[in-house]
């Protein structure tokens, strides 16, 4: 996806106007709060869920989150708040 | 944060456990058709624990359906289940109605008519004229007119207030009263002269008006001009006025008998008590049969009140004291002294308000006749013994 001709100029124009590349184009934005919230937007739903390991698709790959007593807080078409022990999160391409 | 929470409170949130294989997929799709879920939590048993609004359960049950996902309710939470659960109770909700109109109906009750200000007349006078206007208990407050109408109709009906409040407090009706202050009585101007009511020897005469008729040490008897309203040439008259103070003798035949029964508390009781209903006694405390042979009673009673507010509600409490008959008997020494008591109260009783003890003797010497002390009298007393009497003209 990021191969194609027009994500190309888009990734280019992000970086010569210096903005946030996930404003133009799909790209997932992660925020991690001192390990015990996980802020993901632009996620593409839960591929697996139980409360220590949490897959998350994206556009691009997955994102696996490993921890304890994981709660998804709240979920929306564009963003998931998890919530919990958060230990170790993978970005798996 | 609260909000959100209200805003669900108000919707109704529902728990529900999901069983499958496939409990991703569901939130998935869940999510794609904007359906919210929250607090999305992995359960020990293998299930899925998710909240969701009450709105989204049909919808959320089509998509279980297609991912083959088995539901179970768990707890039920928001305004809509209350709801449910107090229109399926027919009677609580009957209840509470009647308890609704209840309470708005006996808010609109006068449950008091009080008086403040009254001096000399009784605030029953007040109460009464007031309920003569309609402002008395029980009555509807809405029925009742303007307080401004009910002042005036009030300050009519009793000329004697220089001014009439009626102040409506909730329940309470408060007549605030302005006793018109009278004006002093003009001193007696109508010649008048003072006499004797009794025969008595004078020990002092003061005229504040008039001329004294009498000297000190002289015997008047009853009738007697003692200041005259006549005084000169015999040809001005006054309203006589003054004191005479005269020495009054009473005889007084007094019998004591030195053995009397009389009944005596033994410091023994029992004690009953009583609700009390307009006027309706009902025991409520000390039943069973009196232990005593002889008792006195003694009754007190307690009006429930709070804040001024009284009940129509009182409470009696009937002390039964058990009583002994105990012969008592005096000393010669002690009748005398109780028939020279006797005597003087049998002379104060005589003389009035201006009573003042000056001597006492006997008689004849007491004498002791079966069993009875037997005692002649004589009291001495000082006393006032004028009187007013018109005069009439020359």
């Amino acid at each position: 996806m990021a191969g194609t001709w027009t994500n190309r100029i888009k990734l280019a124009t992000a970086s010569l106007l210096e903005v946030p590349k996930d404003t133009l184009i799909d790209l997932p934005r992660v925020t991690l709060v001192g390990g015990l919230q996980l802020l993901v937007e632009n996620h593409k739903g839960i591929v697996s869920f139980d409360d220590q390991v949490l897959t998350l698709a994206l556009t691009q790959g997955h994102l696996v989150i490993r921890g304890h007593a994981l709660v998804v807080k709240s979920i929306f078409e564009k963003e998931i708040n998890i919530e919990g022990t958060i230990e170790h999160v993978e970005y798996r391409h | 944060m609260l909000g959100t929470w209200l805003a669900d409170f108000v919707a109704g949130y529902v728990t529900i456990s999901c069983y499958g294989r496939h409990v991703p997929e569901f939130i998935n799709r869940a999510t794609q058709n904007r359906l919210v879920v929250w607090d999305i939590s992995h359960q020990a048993d293998g299930s899925t624990r998710l909240t969701t609004l009450r709105k989204n359960i049909p919808f959320l049950r089509r998509i279980a359906r297609e991912t083959k996902i088995k539901f179970r309710f768990g707890q039920r939470v928001g305004l809509p289940f209350i709801v449910g659960q107090v229109v399926s109770r027919k009677l609580f909700l009957a209840g509470a109605l009647v308890f609704i109109v209840g309470l708005y109906m006996l808010s609109s009750l006068v449950w008091s008519v009080e008086v403040e200000g009254e001096k000399t007349v009784s605030p029953e006078t007040v109460q009464s004229v007031a309920a003569e206007l309609g402002i008395r208990k029980w009555q509807w407050i809405r029925s009742l007119p303007d307080t401004d109408i009910l002042q005036l109709k009030m300050q009519e009906k009793m000329p004697q207030m220089s001014n009439v409040l009626v102040i409506l407090q909730g329940t309470r009706v408060l007549i605030k009263v302005d006793e018109k202050v009278p004006p002093t009585v003009p001193q007696n101007t109508v010649p008048q002269n003072i006499i004797a009511v009794k025969k008595g020897t004078i020990r002092s005469v003061q005229a504040i008006k008039g001329k004294s008729a009498v000297s000190t040490g002289q015997l008047v008897q009853q009738g007697q001009l003692l200041i005259s309203g006549s005084i000169g040439d015999g040809q001005t008259f006054v309203a006589a006025r003054g004191d005479v103070l005269a020495e009054v003798w009473y005889t007084s035949v007094i019998d004591v008998p030195l053995k009397v029964n009389q009944d005596q508390m033994t410091g023994e009781k029992i004690t009953k008590d009583f609700v009390v209903f307009g006027n309706k006694p009902i025991q409520v405390w000390g039943y069973g049969q009196s232990p005593f042979v002889s008792t006195t009673a003694q009754e007190h009673d307690f009006n429930l009140a709070w804040r001024g507010y009284s009940l129509p509600i009182t409470v009696k409490r009937v002390d039964y004291f058990e009583t002994q008959p105990v012969e008592i008997t005096r000393t010669p020494a002690e009748a005398r002294e109780l028939a020279l008591k006797l005597a003087q109260n049998d002379a104060a009783a005589g003389a009035g308000e201006t009573f003042k003890l000056l001597e006492q003797k006997f008689v004849v010497e007491p004498e002791v006749r079966d069993g009875v002390f037997h005692a002649q009298i004589l009291t001495k007393a000082e006393e006032q013994i004028g009187r007013a009497e018109p005069l009439s003209g020359p």
